[in-house]
């Protein structure tokens, strides 16, 4: 726990530096807001909406889906690099691989019957 | 743990981070120079030897600037974006090695602010939580180019990060 020590101290040096930037930023510029100035910037065009507009829960189901299932997959390849000289020496790997594609398969079954992927 | 290691550590936090801030003017230089060399024009050549000053008067042209915050804009989270980029920024040379170790009183101290053992980690840690200052600043601008330009950003750091670690 020691090492993580000096990672607190540079913290609060950064914290004190990053607000000491501010700071001096806040108390040496001009401050004149005007109506322009306070209005969203884009790009000088008048701005139309707002910007946080509420969507679909279900993009961000799919989304999170590719993204768990990108990741699980990007596994497979350094299992492919080392496949073929292990499997000489016995079906550990083999093995291994079923069961974790089979958990795979079982969170897709999950995801089917739970009808996620079905955009309504 | 006595008070001399603490006084060690602390000197050593602060000649490196101070060190690290002293990088920052020579390498914005470094950029605009090799990118002026690129395109076929001058870049900064007026303040200064071949224009070194430049980044110096810029800062304290920065410093000087006005600061506007939009109404419409989240206040905590607006102003929250700039720290949450430049703290992770900051905190990895925490685990970067910068020189070989000296001996000071009969002891060898390690030019390094930390030696961590899980060092490679902390660095791929540390350095995606830069992300979070983007996103903030683009949500919190309540800005719809800057809301894209932040999950554009969001996007590339997760997808080059995976490859990565």
């Amino acid at each position: 726990m020691e090492a993580f020590l000096p990672i607190v101290i540079l913290l609060i040096f950064a914290i004190i530096v990053s607000v000491a930037i501010f700071v001096i930023t806040n108390v040496l510029g001009p401050n004149n807001p005007t109506a322009s100035k306070l209005s969203v910037y884009e790009c000088g065009v008048k701005p139309e909406g707002n910007a946080r507009q509420p969507f679909r829960n279900q993009f961000y189901l799919i989304a999170v889906l590719f993204l768990l299932f990108d990741v699980e997959g990007a596994f497979f390849l350094p299992w492919a690099l080392v496949y073929r000289e292990s499997i000489l020496s016995g079906g550990t790997l083999l093995l291994a691989l079923i069961v974790y594609m089979s958990l795979m398969v079982l969170g897709l079954v999950y995801i089917f019957k739970k009808d996620c992927l079905r955009f309504r | 743990m006595t008070w001399l290691d603490l006084t060690i550590m602390v000197l050593k936090v602060l000649l490196i981070y101070v060190g690290l801030i002293q990088v920052v003017p020579v390498m914005i230089w470094v950029e605009r120079k090799g990118a002026a060399l690129i395109q076929d024009r001058p870049g900064p050549n007026r303040v200064g030897p071949f224009g070194m000053f430049q980044p110096i008067a810029d800062a304290v042209k920065f410093l000087f600037k006005e600061d506007p915050v939009p109404t419409s804009v989240n206040k905590l989270l607006y102003n929250l974006g700039p720290f949450l980029t430049l703290l992770p920024a900051s905190l990895t040379i925490a685990a970067l090695p910068i020189a070989d170790f000296f001996v000071f009183s009969g002891r060898q101290i390690p030019v390094q602010i930390t030696e961590l053992d899980v060092g490679i980690v902390y660095v791929l840690a540390i350095s995606s939580l830069g992300i979070y200052g983007i996103l903030f600043g683009g949500w919190a601008s309540n800005n719809k180019f800057s809301l894209i330009g932040a999950m554009r950003s969001a996007s590339q750091m997760v997808s080059y990060e995976i490859p990565l670690a």
